[in-house]
């Protein structure tokens, strides 16, 4: 009897252990792809700052030039 | 009965152990193929896209061998054939009708003909070849007289809302990652640029200081060239702001970044 309700008992925590919580780990995935996403499009804006301000002093250095 | 039990039971262990073996075999392929499957989709996309691009481009015209029909192809080759059908059946019930009331065979025979004539005029004035295939004038191809008729390319419906996997995460921390370092790159190139402005602007300065020596230059001149050097001064040192911020930034994600991917780990 001690034999089948330790078992009983091994079954159980297996169960419980494979039995994963995959909607919470789904909603964890999104937010993380979500963030991820939400950190390319900030690069985005950081590098196309850069670039304008390049262009700016470019244009400027252009004139400075012909000066 | 004990040892019963204890079989029955390992049977159990045994048949779940490989039920969950198995579930997870499945799961790690459908992650791997997952990026191929968005491949696919991407190309059937496009080709749908060029599809749509082409027929709106043409402005939805298409000809059948005599006129020309405007609108959207499907709707209008639609209508033209169910118009056809319609009449068509029409005149045989009409001549059917004739057909029983007379049961002289030389009547009935010139009937028939003119059933025969007058569908063969409606054949022709919406010939079916013309509701099966969709032909555009405007275009190239056709002017060598061929017409080709277009095929719409099938799009395999609701793929695309998969559900999120480790690997879409980890593919696009990696591409998020590539992409720090071309900007990383980027931003070496525009310290160099620094540099070169800022030896262009102290020249500019000599010059500018010789010319003032020489008295060559007027009040204006000497204050409108002064103010050119201080608005580029003013742009290399907001560059530099932006650059410092940037690089800033950039470590700021990269961190997150790797956080993301050991959380993943762990």
């Amino acid at each position: 009897m001690k034999i089948i309700s330790k078992l009983l008992f091994a079954f159980l925590l297996v169960t419980v252990l494979s039995c994963r919580d995959t909607a919470k780990e789904e909603a964890e995935l999104n937010a993380t792809l979500e963030e991820v996403e939400a950190i390319d499009q900030e690069l985005e804006s950081i590098s196309n700052e850069v670039e304008t301000n390049a262009q700016e002093l470019e244009e400027t250095l252009e004139e400075l030039d012909s000066l | 009965m004990k040892n019963n039990i204890l079989k029955f039971v390992l049977a159990f262990f045994l048949v779940f152990g490989m039920a969950n073996t198995q579930a997870q075999d499945k799961a790690t392929e459908i992650k791997k193929e997952t990026p191929k499957a968005k491949n696919e989709i991407e190309k059937v996309k496009d080709q749908k896209s060029d599809f749509d691009d082409k027929v709106d481009a043409k402005g939805g015209t298409f000809t059948d061998a005599a006129s020309t029909m405007k609108g959207k192809p499907g709707q209008e080759k639609g209508n033209a054939s169910k118009e056809n059908m319609d009449e068509m059946r029409k005149l045989r019930l009409e001549y059917s009708e004739k057909l029983k009331a007379t049961k002289d065979p030389k009547e009935q025979a010139a009937i028939k003909a003119e059933m025969e004539e007058k569908m063969e005029k409606i054949k022709k004035t919406n010939p079916p070849v013309a509701a099966e295939t969709v032909t555009n004038t405007s275009s190239d191809e056709n002017k060598g007289g061929g017409t080709k008729p277009m095929e719409k390319p099938k799009v395999t419906p609701n793929v695309t809302k998969g559900k999120p996997t480790v690997a879409m995460k980890d593919e696009k921390i990696a591409t998020a990652k590539e992409k720090i370092e071309k900007e990383r790159n980027d931003l070496a190139v525009k310290k160099e640029m620094l540099v070169k402005a800022n030896a262009k602007i102290e020249d500019a300065r000599a010059r500018l200081a010789k010319e003032k020596e020489e008295g060559n230059l007027t009040k204006g001149d000497i204050i409108s060239k002064e103010a050119k050097i201080n608005a580029a001064e003013a742009k290399v040192k907001r560059l530099e702001a932006a650059i410092k911020a940037a690089e800033t930034k950039y470590d700021e994600k990269e961190s997150k970044l790797s956080d993301f991917s050991k959380d993943q780990k762990q």
